[in-house]
């Protein structure tokens, strides 16, 4: 990060090629839509190349800060374009996924793969409508009041069932957690 | 607002989730209290490790040429001035 801030190109390459797919796959899943999902992606990868100060490692690890960051930018498209189709569910069969060898950078892939799993697990494991609402609000970027109404359930339902979901995935990802 | 009551909507804000009404008067809480603000960056980061979770997509290979051509454009010390 502080050769970024020297301007340095070949810093910036390794960046995309560590974060990239991430970056792209976390934008493609909140706007389902490739295109929009390369714009996501370019818009995050730039501004960071602008200003690189915008990270502040105090307030945590590079990785969450740059997906939450891309995640954002994502949910203001969808907001500004309009939501076009359904979007797969995280939880779903995973499809053909790239093998951690066929990322840009393996050595990153492999030492992502184990966080990927314990999330991917603690997600999946959360009773059905706790997941379903926490993917509604933080993957599709939806309100609790536009949830509520989209599964047709009081409002305290829903935040009460957002409440429970997190709070289990908290105690889910506590070893991860404490390394952020 | 209390704590108590702030603990319990603080999960959804973490998520992006809250209504505006609500997100304001968290906001106005956690500008005066340490402790929930403690218990909010805990929960923001259980929320940024969902993103973890995403299926894996390459982008195409023209998305890095794209990006990379851009910041040699804009890196370039004459167009310095034009960048934000």
């Amino acid at each position: 990060m502080a050769r970024l801030s020297h301007r340095d190109m070949t810093a910036f390459e390794t960046l995309y090629d560590r974060y990239g797919t991430l970056v792209y796959s976390v934008a493609l899943r909140v706007t389902a839509e490739p295109e929009v999902a390369e714009d996501v992606a370019q818009e995050t990868f730039l501004r960071l190349w602008r200003s690189p100060e915008r990270y502040d490692p105090d307030r945590g690890r590079f990785v969450t800060w740059l997906l939450s960051a891309t995640r954002n930018r994502a949910v203001d498209q969808v907001r500004t374009r309009g939501r076009r189709r359904k979007r797969e569910t995280t939880t779903d069969t995973p499809q053909k996924e790239p093998a951690a060898t066929q990322m840009a950078d393996p050595a990153f892939a492999a030492q992502l793969s184990d966080v990927r799993h314990t999330v991917r697990t603690a997600l999946r494991d959360l009773p059905a409508e706790q997941r379903q609402v926490i993917e509604l609000a933080y993957y599709d970027g939806y309100t609790q009041q536009e949830i509520a109404g989209l599964l047709k359930q009081p409002l305290g339902t829903v935040k009460t069932r957002i409440r429970l979901g997190m709070r289990k995935l908290r105690a889910a990802l506590a070893s991860e957690l404490k390394e952020l | 607002m209390k704590c108590a009551d702030v603990g319990k909507i603080l999960d959804a804000y973490a998520l992006g989730a809250s209504g505006p009404g609500e997100a304001k008067a968290i906001e106005e809480h956690l500008a005066d209290c340490l402790r929930c603000w403690g218990r909010l960056r805990e929960s923001q980061k259980a929320a940024a490790l969902l993103f973890l979770a995403v299926p894996l997509k390459e982008p195409r290979e023209e998305l890095r040429r794209r990006i990379m051509a851009q910041a040699a454009r804009e890196g370039h010390p004459e167009s310095q001035g034009q960048v934000e």
